[in-house]
């Protein structure tokens, strides 16, 4: 029956070519705006190369400081890290890592600047960069302090054109370092791996740092199992609290989240003092609703304007049999196949916008691609928005009496 | 069988109260085919609705096949409708989305366990019978009024109900297309259908088995 229904759906918004198209019209670009922003925050919070194990990977993004009289939130520093975050239990390895931001480079005379990070050599075993030539930072280079620097393929380029690079200097901010590896670009929406070059941060000009609460560092976190994540949060949480506060405060906060849930704590966390992973995704669902009210509305309208002018065929599916349930069911039908129409439609076209914003260059690096789970969502929504609009004027239908059915309109 | 005892019904509009039918008692025997005559407004379509179950009686009670009517669920209702009555409306009401093979099929679509396959050949069986296997891919906006009211027929025919309606059936035909359609209804009838016709020619009263006059609502001998 359900087919029965589908097969006359579609016959219907075939011949109803101008409300179908008006309607798909609407439909797709409201889905296209969703995709576009679903692949978006797919991009920035969903494991993608060279996170491989972001899955059982937890991080350390803020620590915030606090006194009777103020609070200060930011980076972690160095201090707070070494002290609370090494040998975890249940972690496998350990990375802290500093951004160090914009840095600047003279090649024959024109300025190159380059975004800097520099790390540990735990930070190339956790993250999985794809390597061009040379090698990564490696434990000899970070104990021994040597200059030594990768780059990624783009910046190589800037530096080299398309000569060697590799064993080649070059000069960060009025320093030396000696290439030794090339690696793909990575999308700076990966907040994490991002960088246009990768030096060890025992290079440092001074060892200030090391005193640091806040600063510019950050962790990540290998756990061995994705299982033990509340055991090395709690631990993580143990030590922070139990660790001395520096001059003139009281206390320290910070919490081992992952990327979605520390933005969750930055935006819910009172002091960031816990994470909101469920409150964050119910705001983005409620965002997407909200986004949804005035083209399902608008839809809405439009199917209830055609209940009268299809009241003879409702009049008609009754007198031959057709229950209240049999309307309702194959009037929302009837919408959903629209809707999900529209969003196959939305879906080409956000593959469309997505790579016009990858060529366009406005996000360095950007490599925004529809997947499995952003057509997932996508369809969802769809199927969402087909029954939220179909639901009222579906029922409305079917509530219609037969007789007035057919008095409503004599052909 | 139909049986209506005492049945009343009246419309309300802004102004005026109408008496659509004013105590109408009525029996109708299995396999009978009963001619309804009368002037327009006398109430005609308002009895053949409530005999099709799409409408209520204020008062008086409706039986069909010795059960009462009154107070069925919609569900019950419905799957009455579907199985038992098959309807050919006076303004023809085709589903103007769909082609006419599509519409022929309409009753069939909620009568659980016909095939799409099944549904076809039986849209397809019923066109032949009425003479319109030619145009099964037209719309109804294509067609004559006396093809569309072919086209109404077939949809009554096709699931072969127990109890056939017809609102002045060949109110839009010339003489020769009526008489087709005429002896369609007869041979439903001869197939043991109880058939209830509405129409102002005698002629065709005449092929039933009996007349039931109106008049303003009454029953008149
Ligand atoms: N929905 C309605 N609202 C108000 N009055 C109605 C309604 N339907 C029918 N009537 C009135 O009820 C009376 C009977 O109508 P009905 O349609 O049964 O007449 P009929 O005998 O079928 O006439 P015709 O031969 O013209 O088709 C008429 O006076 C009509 O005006
Ligand atoms: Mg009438």
């Amino acid at each position: 029956m359900l087919r029965s229904y589908l097969q006359i759906a579609l016959k219907v918004l075939r011949r109803r070519k101008f409300f179908t198209a008006i309607s798909l019209f609407g439909i797709s670009f409201t889905l296209l705006v969703l995709m576009v922003v679903t692949a978006l925050l797919d991009h920035v919070f969903a494991p993608h190369a060279p996170e491989t194990r972001g899955h059982r990977t937890l991080g350390v993004f803020g620590v915030s400081i606090q006194s009777e009289t103020g609070s200060g939130t930011g980076f972690p520093g160095f201090k707070v890290l070494d002290h609370c975050a090494r040998d975890l239990p249940g972690v496998e390895e350990v990375s802290f890592f500093r951004l160090q931001g914009n840095v600047t480079s003279y090649v024959g005379g024109e300025k190159i600047r380059s975004f800097l990070k520099a790390t540990d050599d735990a930070f190339w075993r956790i993250l999985d960069f794809e390597l061009i030539e040379g090698r990564t930072i490696d434990a000899h280079d970070f104990n021994e302090r040597r200059q030594v620097a990768v780059l990624n393929e783009t910046t190589r380029g800037k530096f080299f054109g398309a000569g060697q690079a590799l064993g080649e200097t070059i000069r960060i901010d009025g320093r030396s370092f000696e290439v030794i590896g090339v690696v793909r670009d990575v999308p700076i929406v990966r907040i994490v791996p991002y960088s246009e070059i990768w030096i060890p941060y025992t290079t440092a000009r001074t060892e200030d740092y090391r005193q640091q609460y806040r600063g510019d560092f950050m962790a990540l976190l290998l756990a061995e199992r994705r299982s033990d994540f509340d055991q090395i949060r709690a631990e993580y949480a143990a030590r922070v609290s139990a660790m001395p506060p520096p001059e003139g405060y009281d206390t320290v906060i910070s919490g081992a989240d992952t990327f979605f849930e520390f933005v969750s704590r930055q935006l819910f966390g009172q002091r960031m003092q816990s994470s909101h992973p469920g409150r964050l995704r119910a705001a983005l669902g409620l965002a997407a609703l909200l986004f949804l009210m005035l083209p399902t509305l608008n839809l809405v309208n439009l199917n209830v304007s055609r209940i009268l002018e299809r009241a003879s065929e409702i009049g008609v599916r009754r007198s031959f049999g057709a229950s209240r349930g049999h309307l309702l069911l194959q009037f929302v039908l009837e919408n959903v196949v629209l809707t999900v129409l529209g969003g196959l439609l939305g879906l080409g076209l956000s593959a469309l916008v997505l790579a016009a914003i990858n060529d366009s260059g406005v996000i360095p690096y950007a490599e925004f691609a529809l997947n499995l789970r952003v057509f997932g969502w996508g369809m969802a929504g769809a199927l969402l928005f087909g029954v939220l609009s179909g639901a009222y004027p579906a029922w409305r239908m079917s509530r219609l009496d037969p007789v007035d059915g057919l008095k409503g309109s004599a052909s | 069988m139909i049986q209506l005892n005492n049945v009343t019904k009246s419309y309300h509009t802004e102004r005026i109260e109408t008496l659509a039918l004013d105590a109408v008692t009525l029996s109708i025997a299995d396999g009978e085919f009963v001619a309804i005559m009368g002037p327009s407004g006398c109430g005609k379509t308002t009895l053949l609705n409530l005999m099709g179950l799409l409408d209520t009686p204020d008062a008086g009670e409706l039986l069909l096949d010795d059960q009462s009517i009154g107070g069925q669920s919609d569900r019950k209702l419905s799957r009455l409708r579907n199985r038992k009555i098959g309807f050919v409306f006076q303004s023809f009401h085709l589903v103007q989305d769909l082609n006419v093979v599509d519409n022929v099929e309409v009753p069939l679509l909620y009568r659980p366990g016909v095939s799409g396959r099944e549904r076809r050949r039986l849209a397809r069986e019923a066109l032949d019978q009425v003479g319109l296997s030619s145009r099964i891919f037209h719309f109804p906006n294509q067609l004559s009024g006396g093809q569309q009211q072919r086209v109404a027929v077939a949809r009554a025919i096709v699931g072969a109900p127990q109890i056939l309606l017809a609102d002045e059936p060949t109110g839009n035909l010339d003489s020769r297309m009526g008489d087709e359609i005429m002896d369609l209804l007869k041979q439903r009838h001869d197939a043991g259908s109880t058939v209830v016709m509405v129409t102002h020619d005698q002629r065709m009263a005449d092929c039933a088995d009996r007349t039931v006059r109106l008049f303003d609502g009454r029953q008149v001998q």
